[in-house]
């Protein structure tokens, strides 16, 4: 099988070599929209659109607009509508969100980053998404691969990459404020100031504040999970006459969570209910510098430094973070393009303990170091394009580990185009997977004996968990108006991290004995997922556009939350040229694994636009249901879910 | 109006039928600008009249303009008009200039559009900050428009807001 791959390689070469690059078939730029033409490389020597949309994977970009439209008021609700992404809200600051299998709340698959920097945290490689915020008005697009992506971003994204990119300073001069309430006490607030900085330099500031009040929970007591939080950043783009442009961003946020969960005794009951409050806050910077050497030829630094500290009765974690990358682009003759790039990370954290959690050690160092390179190759003129690289990573946990992929696109014409790849990628593990031991339930004693504690326990040994990834594609644009994607994968992963039952032994807290029955931490889990996902996008008139998707997703892994089967369509309807209506609706179904039920769910936003200058919106959400289980809680955190009410929310919003 | 003070910088620039890629993509901005301009009714004799985008000679690749004719904008036909370098563009719906215009050209330009209601599209550096209508500037590789909003408004033609979110509006209330 190698040897017929390896001499497929020297056949397309030998072909490419020998036949004269033709010229490239005149691209119907009229087709696409104001947007699609903002995002195309105007300068650059590609024989096609330079888009992300037109690269061999599976890629799904949410636009500014649609990100407004859609009503969301926060990433995670934006990415609902991603599709092949599997969305579930717990409480209401917490969320369980996947790409293509293995959701939970600690998912660990998904690398997120905002604007290059990496956001998911190395306690349990997943994501705190109640952190994640930004003044959505000034996002420019969230572009979301699923499948792996390990040959360029490294370990971790293994399941897809959400890349948030806000936008230039030069966009957001002026003032902008915003306002808005709801139901259950929500209150929105707000303001960015933007404009020149010297000749060549722009900036922008902003400071944004809510409060949600508490859902109801589904142990049919009123829920905890009330949440407050402000956030404040600025962002400076400048470009200087010589041609380097820099770039500096940073932010600070401070959050208050409520939430309800059962936590683990070892007096009778053996569990109690608890309500409680955790404060979370986070500052950041991020700085980057890029030169543009030549046409096509460019090099670009960046460095950014994060600390964000936890605390709440379960946990109490400092964390610090910083992170150094450089990148050279560069096109070598008219077919390849290069990209190469050097990296490293340091972090630290000191964490709490207490009965049911403790680390060991308590506060640890990690850092990695890597190097990549990855070159795309035009072939026939630009109609096939294959991209191989791979990234060398060496972590402080698992030491080297080497996540090569290779794609291909085949343009079959300018309406066609197919594309494949074979890929590796790892998630390393995690602090908790390392060093945790928490006692997640206690059993009551046995007619006279002891009480038992089950706790996971980390181990320091454990392995990275490796996926081979198999994806396919075929994008159809059937008419001006009309468009198909469709993309399939099928994921094999290997060493994946679980947990076998130890030798129980006997120990005491505080005086009280008691049975500790570990479950040891290992590499013993395989699974096979496969899947696909199909988007429509339709546009009938000027002033209605449709998106549908459908997502199918198969996995013989028992542990995780995935739905099986999701569908989702919107319409964007501009009424008149003042007023717009959009809708989305949606169907997720069921999860096995913990019992929460299948829901259709449905949300309207109407927007009045008077004058350019000021916009009035209102937002129905989960129409459909007056209270709905989303996801129950994990068993590790205790958490109890809360449920989705029908809500209402109303805004303002004025830019002068 | 800050209109003299601008003038000036219609330097010579590179021609844009040197690179066909940027000249179908400018190409496909103006047209995606008349598929979300709304003109006075007085500027159309039926409901099927045609939307006329003018260009002068030698200003955009004319097999990028050829990617447009005949196109339709709801029940409209697009017209591609290549006029002389100073005749009138009092017929035009849109009109596409670049950096090639003496100062009185434009400002000549400038005036007719503000009465005959015409869609004016330039390239020309800070062209929206001067009194024209969407400017298309260069950043970082891509393309993005600047609008200059009291200037559209005062033509008489009218840019959906879908527009309008994309654009940087410039000068909205000042200008």
């Amino acid at each position: 099988m190698q040897r017929h791959w390896a001499a497929m390689a020297v056949a397309a070469w030998g072909i490419a070599t020998a036949v004269p690059t033709c010229p490239a078939v005149a691209q119907d730029y009229a087709d696409l929209t104001l947007e699609q033409l903002m995002n195309i490389e105007i300068t650059s020597a590609a024989k096609r659109p330079e888009s992300i949309e037109n690269t061999p994977a599976a890629v799904f970009v949410l636009t500014n607009e649609d990100i407004r439209r859609m009503g969301a008021r926060s990433i995670p609700e934006a990415l609902r509508m991603v599709p092949g992404l599997n969305v579930a809200q717990i409480t209401s600051s917490s969320w369980s969100i996947s790409a293509r299998g293995f959701n939970g709340r600690f998912a660990n698959k998904l690398l997120v980053l905002i604007d290059g920097r990496s956001v998911y945290t190395p306690l349990f490689s997943g994501v705190y998404w109640d952190r994640q915020d930004t003044l959505l008005q000034d996002v420019e697009r969230i572009e979301v691969i699923r499948g792996p992506g390990a040959a360029l971003w490294g370990a971790n994204a293994v399941n897809g990459v959400i890349n948030v990119i806000t936008k230039n300073a030069r966009a957001t001069h002026g003032t902008f404020l915003s306002a808005g309430a709801g139901s259950d006490d929500e209150i929105r607030g707000a303001a960015r100031y933007g404009g020149s900085l010297g000749e060549n330099g722009h900036y922008r500031v902003y400071g944004k504040a809510f409060n949600e009040g508490s859902r109801p929970g589904s142990d049919g007591v009123g829920g905890a999970d009330d949440w407050r939080s402000a956030n404040a950043g600025f962002r400076i783009d400048l470009d200087d006459p010589t041609g380097d442009t820099w770039h500096f961003q940073g932010g600070s946020f401070s959050s208050v969570l409520g939430d309800g969960y059962v936590g683990p005794t070892l007096t009778a009951p053996y569990t109690e209910r608890l309500e409680v409050d955790g404060d979370v806050s986070g500052n950041y910077m991020l700085g980057s510098w890029s030169r543009e050497l030549a046409a096509g030829n460019q090099i670009e630094l960046r460095a950014y430094y994060q600390r964000e500290s936890f605390d709440d009765p379960r946990v109490d974690e400092a964390r610090d973070m910083v992170d150094v990358e450089a990148l050279h682009r560069v096109a070598i003759g008219d077919r390849h393009r290069v990209v190469w790039g050097v990296g490293g990370r340091y972090g630290r954290d000191d964490l709490g303990e207490n009965f049911a959690v403790n680390f060991e050690p308590d506060s640890d160092e990690l850092y990695l170091v890597n190097a990549f390179a990855q070159d795309t190759v035009q072939f026939f003129g630009g109609d096939v394009e294959v991209t191989a690289g791979t990234k060398f990573e060496y972590n402080s946990y698992t030491g080297l580990e080497i996540q090569p992929s290779i794609r291909g696109i085949w343009h079959l014409d300018d309406r066609n185009s197919v594309w494949t790849s074979v890929s590796r990628a790892v998630r390393t593990p995690s602090r908790a997977e390392n060093d945790l031991d928490i006692a997640a339930i206690v059993l009551p004693p046995a007619a006279g004996g002891l009480p038992s504690a089950i706790r996971f326990v980390g181990d320091p040994s454990v392995r990275s968990e490796e996926l081979l990834a198999l994806e396919a594609g075929y994008r159809w644009q059937a008419l001006h108006s009309l468009s198909f994607d469709i993309s399939g994968f099928y994921n094999l992963y290997d060493r994946l991290v679980s947990s076998t039952a130890g030798t129980p032994f006997v120990t005491t807290s505080n005086g009280t004995p008691y049975v500790v029955v570990p479950l040891n931490t290992a590499n013993d889990g395989e699974a096979d997922v496969y899947g696909f996902e199909l988007v429509g996008n339709w546009q009938p008139s000027d002033s209605l556009r449709l998106q549908g998707w459908y997502s199918f997703l198969q996995t013989d892994y028992a542990l995780s939350a995935d739905s099986n089967h999701q569908v989702a369509v919107r319409s964007l309807f501009n009424l008149t040229p003042t007023v717009t209506l959009d809708a989305t609706a949606r169907y997720v179904s069921e999860v096995d694994i913990n019992d929460t039920d299948g829901y259709a769910e449905l949300g309207i936003r109407l927007a009045w636009r008077p004058v350019p200058n000021l916009e009035l919106a209102i937002v129905g959400q989960n129409l459909l249901h007056s209270e709905r289980l989303e996801l129950k809680g994990d068993a590790l955190a205790g958490t109890i879910s809360t449920e989705a009410e029908r809500s209402v929310f109303g805004s303002v919003t004025l830019k002068f | 109006m800050l209109l003299s003070a601008g003038l000036s910088i219609t330097a010579a620039r590179a021609d844009p039928a040197d690179d066909p890629k940027e000249a179908a993509v400018k190409v496909a901005f103006v047209y995606n600008f008349a598929k979300f301009a709304v003109w006075p009714e007085g500027r159309f004799r039926s409901a099927t009249d045609p939307v006329v985008l003018c260009t002068q000679r030698g200003d955009l690749d004319r097999s990028a303009l050829r990617t447009i004719d005949g196109r339709r904008i709801g029940d409209r036909p697009v017209r591609i008009e290549i006029i002389d370098p100073g005749a009138a563009v009092d017929a035009c719906h849109i009109f596409f200039a670049s950096g090639f215009m003496s100062d009185a050209a434009l400002r000549d330009v400038l005036a007719l559009a503000q009465r005959r209601a015409v869609l004016l599209v330039s390239d020309i550096p800070g062209f929206a900050g001067i009194g024209g209508h969407i400017g298309l500037v260069e950043d970082r590789k891509r393309l993005r428009f600047q609008v200059n909003l009291r200037a559209t408004t005062r033509a008489g033609v009218k840019l959906s807001s879908q527009l309008l979110q994309l654009a940087e509006v410039i000068d909205a209330v000042r200008n």
